[in-house]
C-alpha cells in the first residue's frame, strides 16, 4: 500500500508560501511603486460618482442564516460519504445499507424542511 | 428501541405513545441479559434498562401532561419529534459502554434542549434561557471532549473496559488526571451541579413550563445515569482521588441549593433551585460508587421525576389559568380545589423527603448506602440541608391554606385531575414498598 | 524538517488565535480564526491526517466560518456600546483562565513520559482506513449522528423560520 508521509506535502506548502508572498510582494510593491493621490473622492468605498449611503452593516434577514445553516449541516452530511465511497467496495452490501439508513434519515429531514418552506424565499 | 425515531411528521400524539409504549415492552423483553451490541458500543444490562425505562417513562407521563399544555396543533408536532430525539440520545446515554457514544448521546439530548429552551419565540426570556443555555452548554461540551481527547491519549481506546483495565494497571501519567477533571466537569455542567449551575435557574425560569419539565426529569435522569456508568464502570480503580472532588461538590451543592431556594418567591425558580439540591443528593449515589449507589440513585431518580412531573404539571395549569408563578397565587388553593391541593402537597411532601413518600425512602436509603460506606459527615450535611428543604417545600402549603380576599379557582379538567391522582399514586407506592425498584437489580 | 514546519505553524497558530481576542474589528477577528484553521489544517498533515486536514478546511474555515460572518452582520456593531465588564470580574477571568492554563501545562509536561503506543498505525488518518474503521467498529455512533443531524434540522427550522398566519 502506498505509504503516504507529511513529506507529501512539501509541494503543497512550497505553493502556500509563494502564493502568499506573491500576494504580499505584489501588495507592498504597489504600495510603494504607484502614484498616490488621497483625497475624499478617491477614498469612497465606491469610486463611482454616487453619494454612499447609508452604512453596510445593517441587520439583515434570518433567512439567509437558515440557509446557511442548513447548508452546512448537509455539507457535513456530504463529508460523511467521502470516506465512504473510497471504501465502497470494500465494505459491500453492509456498508450500502448503513448509508441507505444515514442518507434516509436525513432525507426525511430534507422533506420536512421542504414541507415547512425552509427553502421558500417569500 | 428506536422505533420511536421514525414517528415523525403529522404524528398524532397517540401515536408517539403507542410507540413509546412498544419501546418500553421491547425495553423489558431484554430483562437480565447482557448484550453488548455493536462492536461493544453500547451495552443493555439492568441498569441501562431500568434507566432507560425510567426515560420513557417519564416521557410518557410528559406527553400526558403536555397534552393541555399544547392546544396548538402546528407546534406540537416539531416538538414531539425534538422530544422523541431527545430521548433517543437519553438512552443512548444510560447504555453506552465507549465514550464516543457517550458523546453522540449528549449532543443530541443537548442540542434537542437548546432548541426546545428556546422554542417560545415571542418570549424575550424564553430567547435568553436559550442563547444562555447552548453558549454554557457548548463550552461545557467543549470541556468533555477535551477531557476524553486527554484520556484517549493516554489509553488509546474509547472502550469503558479497556479504560478500566488501564486505570487498574495503575502508574497513571498526570494527562489522565486532568482528563478525567475535565471529564468531570463536563458531567457537572449536565447535571447542574455547584460550580457548573449559574444556567440552572435562569434556563429553568425562561424556557417554556412544559420543556422545564423535560429538563429537570429526563434530562436530569440521563445526566446521572452517564455519569454514574462512566465512573463507576471506567474510574472506579481511581476512586479515591475522584471521590474527594465529588463530596466537597456534593455538599456545597446541596447546602446551597437549599438556601438559594428558600428566598424564592417565584415557584419555578424554587423548582430549579430545588432541581440544584436534588442533584447534590444524586451526587451522593456516585460516590458510593457500588451497586447500592446504583440501586439508591435509581430509586431516588424514579422518585425525583415522578413529583417533579406532578409539581411542574401544576405549574402548567397555575400559569395558564393565572400567567403567575408566584407562591402567592397558591393562597386559599386548599378551598377552591381542595383534591388538587390535596395531590398537590402529597407532590411536595415527597420532594422534601418525609413520610410515607417516594422521596423519604429514596433519602432513607441513600443515607444509608453512605453510612455504610463510612461517609457520616456528608451524611449529617445532607440530612441538614434537607431540613432547609422541608421549609421551603411546606411554605406553599400553608399558602394553599390561608385564606386571601382574591378567591383563586383553578379550572381543572378531569383528565389532568385523573394524571395528578397517577402520579400521587405511583410516589405513594414507592413510598410503601421502594423495594419494587431496588430489589429489581 | 517537520519540526521546523512544526513550529512555524505553531507560532502561526498561536498569533492569530491571539490576535482573534486581541483585534478591534469583529470581520477581523473572524479572518484570523480562518488563518488560525488552516494552521491547524497543517498541524492535521503533520499527525498525517490528511482527511481530518480537509474536512477542517472545508467545514470549519469554510462553512462555519460563514455563520460566524453571518451572525456578526445580524448584530448591530455600529454603535459602541458594548458592554464594559467591571474590573474584578476581569480579575476573576484572569485568574480563573490561569489556573486552567496552569493545569493543562502541568499536566502536559509530564506527557512526554508516556509511551508511545506501538500498535499505533501511522496510516491511520489515511481516507480508506479511516472508512473502514467508521463504517465498520464506529457504525452506531455514525447512524445516530444522523439523528443528531435531523434534530439540530428540525430545531433549525422551528427556531428559523417566521410564524405563517
Amino acid at each position: 500500500m502506498l505509504l503516504s508521509m507529511p513529506v507529501d506535502y512539501l509541494p503543497i506548502a512550497m505553493m502556500f508560501v509563494v502564493a502568499i508572498g506573491f500576494v504580499l510582494g505584489t501588495m507592498v510593491a504597489t504600495h510603494y511603486l504607484g502614484p498616490k493621490r488621497k483625497s475624499v473622492k478617491k477614498l469612497d468605498t465606491f469610486e463611482c460618482g454616487i453619494e454612499v449611503q447609508g452604512n453596510a452593516r445593517i441587520p439583515f434577514s434570518i433567512k439567509y442564516f437558515l440557509v446557511a445553516i442548513l447548508f452546512v449541516l448537509f455539507d457535513v452530511e456530504v463529508i460523511f460519504m467521502y470516506p465512504w465511497a473510497v471504501n465502497f467496495k470494500s465494505l459491500g452490501m453492509y456498508g450500502f445499507v448503513e448509508m441507505l439508513i444515514f442518507m434516509s434519515i436525513l432525507l426525511i429531514g430534507y422533506f420536512y424542511i421542504r414541507k415547512k418552506g425552509g427553502f421558500k424565499w417569500e | 428501541m428506536l422505533a420511536e425515531i421514525f414517528s415523525f411528521k403529522k404524528i398524532l400524539p397517540v401515536l408517539v405513545f403507542f410507540g413509546l409504549a412498544t419501546a418500553l415492552y421491547f425495553n423489558f423483553n431484554d430483562w437480565s441479559t447482557y448484550h453488548s451490541y455493536f462492536y461493544n458500543m453500547t451495552t443493555i444490562d439492568n441498569f441501562s434498562i431500568v434507566f432507560s425505562s425510567l426515560l420513557i417513562g417519564a416521557v410518557i407521563m410528559w406527553l400526558l401532561m403536555a397534552g393541555s399544555y399544547y392546544r396548538d396543533e402546528n407546534k406540537i408536532t416539531d416538538h414531539l419529534a425534538i422530544i422523541c430525539f431527545a430521548l433517543v440520545g437519553g438512552i443512548l446515554m444510560t447504555s453506552y459502554t465507549n465514550l464516543m457514544m457517550l458523546f453522540v448521546g449528549i449532543e443530541t439530548i443537548s442540542i434537542s434542549m437548546y432548541v426546545l429552551a428556546a422554542s417560545d419565540k415571542v418570549s424575550l426570556r424564553s430567547n435568553e434561557a436559550g442563547l444562555k443555555y447552548f453558549l454554557m452548554g457548548a463550552f461545557a461540551t467543549g470541556l468533555l471532549l477535551f477531557g476524553i481527547a486527554l484520556i484517549y491519549g493516554c489509553t488509546a481506546s474509547f472502550d469503558l473496559g479497556v479504560i478500566a483495565g488501564y486505570v487498574s494497571a495503575g502508574n497513571l501519567p498526570q494527562m489522565f488526571y486532568v482528563g478525567l477533571i475535565l471529564i468531570l466537569s463536563g458531567m457537572f455542567f449536565k447535571a447542574g451541579v455547584i460550580p457548573f449551575h449559574w444556567w440552572t435557574p435562569d434556563v429553568y425560569q425562561g424556557a417554556p413550563t412544559a420543556i422545564t419539565a423535560f429538563m429537570a426529569t429526563v434530562v436530569k435522569a440521563a445526566a446521572f445515569a452517564s455519569f454514574f456508568r462512566l465512573f463507576q464502570m471506567s474510574f472506579a480503580g481511581v476512586a479515591g482521588w475522584w471521590i474527594e472532588i465529588l463530596i466537597i461538590v456534593s455538599a456545597v451543592t446541596m447546602i446551597f441549593g437549599n438556601l438559594m431556594a428558600v428566598s424564592q418567591t417565584s415557584l419555578k425558580r424554587l423548582f430549579a433551585y430545588s432541581s440544584i439540591a436534588h442533584a447534590g443528593y444524586m451526587l451522593m449515589a456516585i460516590i458510593a460508587c457500588n451497586d447500592m449507589g446504583a440501586r439508591s440513585l435509581i430509586l431516588y431518580a424514579y422518585a425525583y421525576s415522578a413529583a417533579s412531573i406532578g409539581a411542574f404539571a401544576f405549574l402548567i395549569i397555575l400559569i395558564n389559568q393565572l400567567q403567575t408563578d408566584h407562591q402567592d397565587a397558591l393562597k386559599g388553593l386548599a378551598y377552591s380545589n381542595p383534591l388538587l391541593a390535596i395531590f398537590l402537597a402529597v407532590i411536595l411532601i415527597s420532594l422534601a423527603g418525609i413520610p410515607p413518600t417516594a422521596g423519604f425512602f429514596a433519602k432513607y436509603y441513600l443515607f444509608t448506602t453512605l453510612i455504610s460506606q463510612g461517609y457520616v459527615g456528608l451524611v449529617i450535611i445532607a440530612v441538614l440541608s434537607s431540613l432547609i428543604g422541608v421549609y421551603f417545600y411546606l411554605r406553599p402549603i400553608i399558602f394553599m391554606f390561608q385564606h386571601s380576599n382574591v378567591e383563586t379557582k383553578l379550572k381543572i379538567s378531569q383528565s389532568s385531575l385523573a394524571f395528578f391522582a397517577l402520579v400521587t399514586l405511583i410516589i405513594v407506592i414507592l413510598g410503601f414498598m421502594p423495594q419494587l425498584i431496588i430489589e429489581i437489580i | 524538517m517537520s519540526v521546523i514546519a512544526f513550529y512555524i505553524l505553531t507560532v502561526l497558530c498561536i498569533f492569530s488565535a491571539l490576535m482573534v481576542v486581541f483585534s478591534k474589528k469583529p470581520v477581523h477577528s473572524v479572518l484570523y480564526t480562518i488563518f488560525c484553521f488552516f494552521n491547524i489544517a497543517g498541524h492535521f498533515l503533520l499527525l498525517n491526517a490528511q482527511f481530518l486536514a480537509i474536512v477542517h478546511i472545508i467545514v470549519y474555515a469554510g462553512a462555519i466560518m460563514v455563520l460566524f460572518l453571518f451572525t456578526i452582520m445580524f448584530l448591530n456593531l455600529n454603535a459602541e456600546v458594548e458592554p464594559h465588564k467591571s474590573n474584578l470580574l476581569k480579575v476573576a477571568a484572569v485568574v480563573c483562565g490561569g489556573l486552567l492554563l496552569l493545569i493543562l501545562v502541568s499536566c502536559l509536561k509530564g506527557a512526554e513520559n508516556i509511551p508511545v503506543n506501538p500498535m499505533l498505525d501511522t496510516q491511520m488518518g489515511m481516507v480508506k482506513n479511516l472508512g473502514m474503521v467508521l463504517y465498520n467498529e464506529y457504525m452506531l455512533p455514525f447512524e445516530m449522528l444522523s439523528i443528531l443531524f435531523l434534530s439540530a434540522m428540525v430545531g433549525a427550522v422551528l427556531l428559523g423560520k417566521k410564524e405563517t398566519k
